[in-house]
């Protein structure tokens, strides 16, 4: 009988009970995180708007006259950059504090998140090497999308090119089921494949960028699955939750009498929604750091365990 | 609910799931036997029914046409009393009693027999196929303990019944708001209640099965006794099971769906019966790993007997407090769990659940 999912038990155990022990730690990490990606992006895009008045400016009447607009690009590509940047490193040390906390570090505080900064650049190429790399995984599935696009467009008009007689509107039937099928057998494991390249970066920063993904590819041989299955429990509980949340709430609003459509945009449900997603998304984070763990303890045996042996 | 009653339901899934593979066609071959012995009867019984009562069928049937044809309000009263002779003539009322109480036995005393092959299954048994009819002679006993259960369950239900219909002549005096609330308290505790209760009782069709000297009182009690603190991993044993029976059967649907469509039949009302005969196909095998899960979980509950053989999971997992990582990862080791014992104890074929080879184990 296999013992993955007993692991994948006592993994989600141990991060719950870590997740408890350390909430305020973690959610003080986050919530930082979070904050200063945001008020990067607020900044920049406020900062933007103020030089070039934006692209539907008043002045900008005459496009090609004055390049407003494509300043305004150019400065809206660079503001992205620049948070993706800081964002890629304070993730980083955002792992790093967890993996530490892991390991049975009480010492670790919340200014652990800024500990990976000198390692922005680095960070922000493994996320763009990782997404070079599920993007040609992903190209199967773009080539048929785009030959689906190029039917349908060809065919002239789509209820024409959909019926079940002609040859094309077979294959334009079969085709987009392919596509599906191929995501799911090629994108969602090559996502799992590099998933663990941050950890590796956050544990060890001075290793290279694809020697992480290498490494990740490693662990990774014959664990997907146990993976995927680890943290599928958790997505079901939080959406039964925030089902739950839901389901009260505008019960609570029905019986008094108040329409139903405010519970959509209550803002007591968004901030009950938003802290029950937090707190999931933390104790997610901890699975997986407890499950690069036990990869590295897999791959690197202590040498107390090897004198044992 | 901790963790060891979580592990415990993985291992009990999954021999479940090996047992439902290596005994398949005994156990499927025995719940069909159930099923058509049971159906056989119902309609036996129903042709019986129709028979006895052909008479006032006709004067029903004969009345109905005679108001539909005249289409005159003064036709009305003729149907309605060929209605009245049908339902409130006590022959009707005994034909349906009797036809209640029949079924009720032969289901209960095949019930009872199916639930013993299970179990002998779970202790390492060979099912066979016609032990289904080896309880038949504990069929009044059986069919005693459903009704017992049943009412048990009925008075669990009154107390969010009450509040509802509370709520309800609440709302009858203009008081909408107080009754909407008390509706909903009503139905939250009665679903609450009932669902507790079934809980409870869940092991007593199992306990007389293994057992049939106990009484019916008995039963129910050491039901309620087993089920103390385990009526959550109870609960959540089977979800797993019925979630993936879901799923099957939404691909099954969705496939079947497409390729009608393709050919052209998605609106032939024989492609889609046949559809949804291959959709309720489907969900057979995942049934019966529910019946045999809830053996197994009635097995582990139970001390294991001196004389039948164990498995090697019947043991109990140790206790797991919250310790440091570093320990944790040392104890969980690949070589630590009880996977080697049971490749030496187990008789059951070593098959594997996992959708990938799992990594090599260090060598020792």
């Amino acid at each position: 009988m296999s013992n993955l999912t007993v692991e994948n038990v006592y993994t989600r155990h141990n991060a719950k009970q870590l997740t408890r022990q350390h909430f305020w730690k973690l959610l003080g990490m986050t919530l930082t995180v979070g904050a200063i990606c945001v008020a990067i992006m607020a900044a920049g895009f406020a900062l933007l708007f103020l030089a070039t008045g934006g692209p539907w400016s008043s002045t900008a009447h005459n496009v090609a006259a004055n390049g407003t607009i494509y300043a305004f690009l150019l400065g809206w590509i660079a503001v992205i950059i620049i948070a993706v940047l800081i964002s890629s490193c304070l993730s980083l040390g955002l792992t790093s504090a967890m993996l530490e906390l892991c390991r049975g570090d009480e010492t670790v505080t919340v200014a652990r998140v800024f500990c990976r900064m000198k390692y922005s650049l680095k960070s922000f190429g493994l996320s763009l090497w990782i997404a070079l790399k599920v993007f040609l995984w992903a190209l199967p599935v773009y080539a048929i999308i785009g030959f689906v696009g190029f039917g349908i467009a060809a065919a002239g008009d789509p209820a024409n090119a959909q019926t079940i007689q002609s040859t094309a509107g077979f294959l334009l039937m079969i085709l987009p089921l392919l596509a599906f099928i191929l995501i799911f057998a090629l994108l969602i494991p090559a996502c799992f494949r590099y998933m663990l390249s941050a950890h590796v970066l956050a544990d060890e920063p001075s290793t290279g960028i694809r020697a992480c993904v290498s490494q990740s590819k490693a662990m990774m041989k014959g664990h997907k699955w146990q993976a995927f299955k680890l943290v599928v429990p958790l997505i079901l509980i939080m959406y039964a939750i925030l089902f739950g949340l839901t389901l009260v709430i505008s019960l609570i609003l029905s019986a008094t009498g108040v329409s139903a459509v405010i519970v959509v945009i209550s803002p007591l449900l968004s901030i009950l929604s938003s802290v029950v997603s937090l707190y999931f998304s933390i104790r997610c984070s901890m699975c997986f750091c407890l499950f690069y763990l036990k990869r590295r303890e897999e791959q690197n045996p202590s040498p107390a365990d090897e004198s044992a042996e | 609910m901790s963790v060891n009653q979580t592990v415990e339901n993985v291992y009990l899934r999954q021999e479940a799931s090996q047992i439902t593979r290596k005994h398949f066609w005994r156990i499927i071959a025995m719940s069909a036997i159930v099923y058509a012995l049971t159906a056989l009867a119902e309609y036996l019984l129903t042709r019986l029914g129709d028979l006895l009562m052909a008479d006032e069928v006709q004067s029903v049937i004969s009345a109905a046409s005679a108001y539909m044809n005249s289409e005159r309000i003064s036709s009305v009263e003729p149907m309605l009393a060929a209605w009245a002779d049908l339902f409130l003539s006590p022959k009707f009322w005994g034909i349906n009693l009797a036809f209640m109480i029949l079924t009720g036995l032969l289901s209960s005393g095949l019930l009872l027999g199916y639930t013993t092959q299970l179990i002998d299954t779970g202790r390492g048994g060979m099912p066979k196929v016609l032990g289904v009819l080896g309880r038949m002679r504990y069929c009044l006993k059986g069919w005693g303990l459903g009704l017992w259960t049943g009412l048990k369950t009925i008075l669990w239900l009154l107390p969010g019944l009450g509040l509802i219909i509370l709520g309800a002549e609440l709302q009858m005096y203009d008081l909408f708001e107080l009754g909407n609330w008390v509706i909903i308290a009503g139905t939250v505790l009665m679903f609450a209640l009932v669902i507790q209760a079934l809980l409870r009782y869940s092991q007593a069709t199992h306990i007389m099965a293994d057992e049939p000297d106990r009484g019916i009182r008995e039963c129910v009690t050491f039901s309620k006794g087993m089920m103390k603190n385990r009526k959550w991993q109870y609960f959540r044993l089977g979800v797993p099971v019925i979630l993936r029976m879901t799923g099957v059967a939404l691909a099954v649907g969705f496939a079947g769906e497409f390729i009608l469509s393709l050919a052209g039949l998605e609106a032939d009302l024989l492609a889609m019966q046949i559809l949804q005969v291959i959709i309720n196909i489907s969900g057979i095998y995942f049934l019966l790993q529910l019946d045999v899960l809830y053996a197994l979980f009635y097995i582990k509950q139970r001390e294991p007997a001196a004389d039948a053989p164990v498995s090697y999971w019947l043991q109990k997992p140790e206790e797991i407090s919250v310790r440091p990582v570093s320990d944790w990862l040392a104890e969980h080791a690949v070589t630590d769990l009880p996977e080697k014992a049971a490749e030496e104890e187990s008789p059951l074929p070593d098959t594997n659940d996992e959708k990938e080879t799992p990594h090599e184990q260090p060598d020792c």
